[in-house]
């Protein structure tokens, strides 16, 4: 595991260097790098697939450490069980779907692009390996760096600001994360007489009391903003907006799991009590979410602001299925993440299409697109039809299994929240209509329709969604360990 | 004197016999290059002398010295510092038309006094040490004449540093008149018998001084100005080696005399800590003249730090407070170093107060520049794998320990803001615009070895921390 992200760390640094043999070379390495990332990956967890061992309370299906700072007791600790090889992925394949995105907008310095993309999921797959609570906070950062530097180099005209807006949520939220880790780590000292940080050691001296739930408040914070939910997800419009193709890609595609990842994980893990607490207040921003999201996606005239609030609008949904706290919602919570991941991703990638092609993200300038451009057009109605929750793709059957498990909880709830599946048809069928129906409205002479690499990409995103939805069982049985494990815990 | 004393004192004796044989050489014959020479060695044979020290732990010296491994590293991060800003100047004298010796011989001189302070145990050895540091700086400050803002920088911080040393000369007195003792320890033993109000007086008498050399709000005024108008290594010396010294002094006499154990010290150190770190930030978004930037942030820093020693004076983990307080240290001084010596060797020899413009696209430009620039401010701004990240580590791990919420609430603020300017100008280094191209200088390879040198131990210490943490639990 420690091998995938060294690979990507280190293609990072040989795809920007190989901008000095030709601006093409970039995006060919980070596709090499990202393939030998898979290759990797693939190899070491296809033997042990179905060998999970640990204890009753986790269930890694590969854990490696090597010691790091040994004064703190931190060591690089990284383990891997069913969620997160779903989640890891996820990532591998939306990378190389960015990489194919941004192989020809991307024009200046094109190979610190592609290394900034390769470092920022050596990041997130490093947050969704890490179990040393400590190495956990060092990836959730080392993914925000890069990121930052992919908004604010190559993104579109407001950069600056959505960049630095990114950055600081993130930030500030992370360092109150940081607050919560060290918190539990001194309690841990204070009770042991040693340091540690790592997940399982917490796992056996569990916080309790006030201090429990301040610790707790501190993780749900910084999972919240990366989600994002509803009050604190301001950033997100902006930073889908402004990011060029490829960043929109990894950031809704990828970065906003590790939120959810985080919450599931550590948040409701270590601090069941204080988690549950709460969790009605959390069902109802997460409802709330999934209502504002809906309803400001459908009064936007930007494609690409539309699409960020649907996904506030689809990650309300994996908030609500954490916190319906039972397996069924659980698993449904998870498969919305990776399900979310693909069809989003095809979304901004058509959005980053149009603007290449129309220089604008305005539905006033779109109009008729479908007949200029036919395949872009049924790719688009594919995903946007995917998002809206067609039976038969994976998001109606996240959503459902959601939906399922929070009607055993709180059925009015349930009701409310599945209002959202008739607004996203509305503002997903408008944003259809108005893109790709009706007159002609562009006089553009640049209206290639989609290259063949790019349909590649296409047709990769939208077999994962069909098997989800039409035989989700392999990835259900996949996390079930774990999410019985965190039901152990959780009691519930 | 017995030779565990000298070779505990070495490292001064080495240094001040080199100041002799610089001044010599300087009256004898003026060449830049001569002078340069022996100053660097002058600073390596210290660095050197250093060493069999090492193995000899605790050595009383004299009734004025003390060598221990507070000492013996922290004049092993002064030494380094100042090799850093000698190597720095090589070109940049020339550039100013400033070669003439006594540059380099005040940096020597200099060097001593913050040398002096890490070692004394004695009211007369700090002061000693501090008055041959700041007459030092006052000169170097003003070094460029034909500067009106280096002359006025200068005779700004002479006044007003004049003024604090006034201060803390006071303090001293009155701890003198209520103990009968100057030696920091005897101190600690006659406290007992003390009046407390003489004493509580005096210690925040001391603490007052203390803060306007640190420049902790609201004693902060003098820095921007002063950080503006002084020549860039010059700045950089001084937001890095007067404070490093002053900090580790004061470490050492809370641990002898026990003053900053009181309730008046502890709430006077507090809001202090807290204002400095909530208003070094907020004044510092301001800021479009870097270095006035950097002194904004230089004051929050030594906000943060502050919450060390609050907690290393006031409870019983006080091991983990000096060592979160050593760690910070090295991490603002390699970081506030690496962020000068970019600014220098920016700037070279036209530009002495470069803003943000000034700096658009470095990272293109100039991409090893930049990167150091780049990193100097993530670990600033306290992003992981850089020193800032662990130092940030440390004092929230302290202060969780020591539960001092406040002092916690105001790090998170403060480095809350403190990110968006810091980010401001990240965006800047690496904006695609090349407006603010100055002309290409060649900088030398022994400038650049302290670049490269500055980038490796910023990252050195985020991303392989374990050795130095362990160091410092064995030393400290």
């Amino acid at each position: 595991m420690s091998q995938l992200i060294l690979i990507l760390l280190l293609g990072g640094a040989v795809a920007g260097w190989s901008e000095r043999l030709g601006r093409q070379f970039p995006p060919c390495v980070a596709l090499i790098v990202l393939s030998a990332a898979s290759l990797e990956f693939l190899s070491s967890v296809a033997p042990v697939l179905d060998q999970a061992t640990g204890t009753a309370q986790v269930t890694w299906l590969l854990e490696e450490r090597t010691e790091w700072i040994s004064r703190f007791g931190i060591g690089f600790h990284l383990a891997m069980d069913g969620m997160s090889v779903l989640l890891v992925a996820l990532t591998l394949l939306l990378g190389c779907v960015a990489v194919v995105s941004s192989w020809n907008e991307i024009q200046h310095k094109p190979g610190f692009f592609q290394a900034n993309l390769l470092w920022t999921l050596a990041g997130t797959v490093g947050v969704f390996l890490a179990i040393d609570l400590f190495l956990f906070f060092v990836f959730w950062e080392v993914m925000l760096v890069p990121m930052y530097l992919l908004i604010a180099i190559w993104g579109h005209e407001d950069r600056a600001r959505a960049a630095l807006k990114f950055f600081i949520f993130t930030q500030a939220s992370g360092l109150l994360m940081l607050l919560a880790i060290l918190v539990t780590a001194v309690a841990y000292h204070q009770q042991t007489g040693e340091w540690s940080f790592l997940y399982t050691d917490w796992l056996q001296h569990p916080l309790t009391g006030s201090l429990a739930t301040w610790a707790f408040f501190g993780f749900l914070l910084a999972f919240l903003v990366k989600l994002p939910a509803f009050p604190v997800h301001s950033w997100l419009p902006d930073a889908h907006t402004q990011a060029p193709t490829a960043g929109s890609v990894i950031l809704a595609g990828v970065l906003l799991k590790t939120g959810a990842y985080g919450l599931l994980r550590f948040g409701v893990a270590l601090f069941p009590a204080a988690a549950q607490d709460y969790a009605d207040a959390m069902l109802i921003v997460g409802v709330a979410g999934i209502l504002y999201g809906a309803v400001l996606a459908l009064g936007q005239e930007d494609f690409k602001r539309l699409v960020a609030y649907s996904s506030v609008s689809h990650m309300g949904f994996v908030l609500l299925g954490i916190f319906a706290w039972n397996p069924m919602a659980w698993s449904g919570a998870v498969l919305q993440m990776v399900a979310h991941g693909l069809s989003t991703a095809a979304l901004f990638m058509v959005a980053g299409a149009l603007q290449q092609r129309l220089h604008s993200r305005q539905f006033s300038d779109m109009g008729g697109l479908w007949k200029a451009m036919p395949r872009m057009g049924a790719v688009a109605m594919f995903f946007v039809i995917a998002s809206v929750g067609m039976p038969g793709l994976g998001n109606f059957m996240a959503e459902f299994m959601i939906l399922a498990g929070l009607f055993k909880v709180w059925p009015l709830l349930c009701g409310v929240a599945a209002v959202a599946l008739v607004t996203g048809a509305v503002y997903g069928l408008w944003l259809l209509q108005r893109a790709f129906h009706g007159p002609l409205a562009s006089t553009s002479q640049n209206l290639v329709d989609l290259h063949a690499r790019d349909m590649t990409a296409f047709a990769v995103l939208a077999l994962g969604l069909l098997w989800l939805g039409l035989y989700p069982q392999p990835f259900i049985d996949l996390m079930t360990p774990t999410l019985n494990a965190i039901a152990k815990l959780a009691g519930g | 004197m017995t030779s565990t004393i000298f070779h505990g004192l070495l490292p001064l004796i080495v240094l001040g016999a080199a100041i002799v044989i610089v001044m010599l050489q300087i009256a004898w014959r003026r060449h830049a290059g001569i002078t340069q020479g022996l100053a660097l060695l002058a600073l390596i044979m210290a660095m050197v002398a250093l060493s069999p020290s090492w193995a000899l732990g605790h050595v009383e010296a004299t009734p004025l010295f003390v060598v221990d491994g507070l000492s013996r590293l922290i004049s092993l991060v002064l030494l380094l510092g100042a090799l850093v800003t000698l190597l720095l100047t090589d070109r940049w004298l020339r550039w100013q038309n400033l070669e003439s010796g006594e540059f380099t011989l005040l940096l020597l001189l200099a060097t001593l006094g913050t040398l002096v302070m890490v070692h004394a145990q004695h009211a007369a050895s700090f002061i000693l040490g501090l008055e041959l540091l700041g007459v030092s700086v006052y000169t170097l400050i003003a070094y460029p004449q034909r500067h009106g803002t280096s002359v006025e920088a200068g005779l700004k911080y002479l006044v007003l540093s004049s003024a604090s040393t006034g201060m803390l000369l006071f303090g001293m007195a009155l701890i003198y008149a209520a103990t009968g003792a100057l030696a920091f320890v005897e101190v600690g033993k006659q406290l007992a018998d003390a009046d407390t109000v003489l004493t509580s007086a005096a210690t925040v008498l001391v603490v007052a001084g203390v803060a306007f050399k640190l420049s902790l709000v609201p004693f902060h005024m003098w820095t921007p100005d002063v950080y503006e108008g002084a020549p860039t290594p010059v700045t950089g010396f001084l937001a890095t080696a007067s404070k490093v010294a002053l900090i580790a002094v004061i470490i050492r006499w809370f641990a002898a005399t026990g003053l900053g154990d009181g309730s008046v010290v502890n709430t006077a150190l507090s809001s202090l800590a807290i204002a400095s770190m909530v208003i070094g930030n907020v004044l510092a978004l301001y800021q479009d003249n870097l270095k006035r930037l950097l002194a904004y942030s230089s004051i929050a820093h030594m906000g943060y730090l502050l919450i060390a020693l609050v907690i290393f004076g006031g409870s019983s983990t006080g091991d983990l407070a000096v060592q979160a307080a050593v760690w910070y240290l090295l991490a603002y001084t390699v970081a506030t170093l690496a962020a000068f010596a970019a600014l220098t060797l920016v700037a070279g020899g036209g530009n002495e107060a470069p803003v943000r413009q000034d700096l658009a696209g470095l990272l293109w430009r100039r991409p090893i520049l930049g990167l150091l620039f780049m990193v100097a401010l993530l670990s600033l701004a306290g992003v992981p794998l850089t020193a800032g990240f662990m130092g940030k580590f440390y004092l929230v791990t302290v202060s969780v320990t020591a539960q001092a919420w406040y002092l916690l609430a105001a790090l998170v603020l403060g480095s809350a803001v403190s990110v968006f300017y810091y980010l401001r100008l990240i965006y800047t280094l690496a904006s695609k615009d090349d407006a603010g191209s100055t002309a290409q200088l060649d900088v030398s390879w022994l400038s650049g070895v302290a670049v490269v040198g500055l980038l490796v131990g910023i990252l050195m210490l985020g991303v392989l921390p374990g050795g130095v943490a362990a160091l410092l639990v064995r030393i400290l």
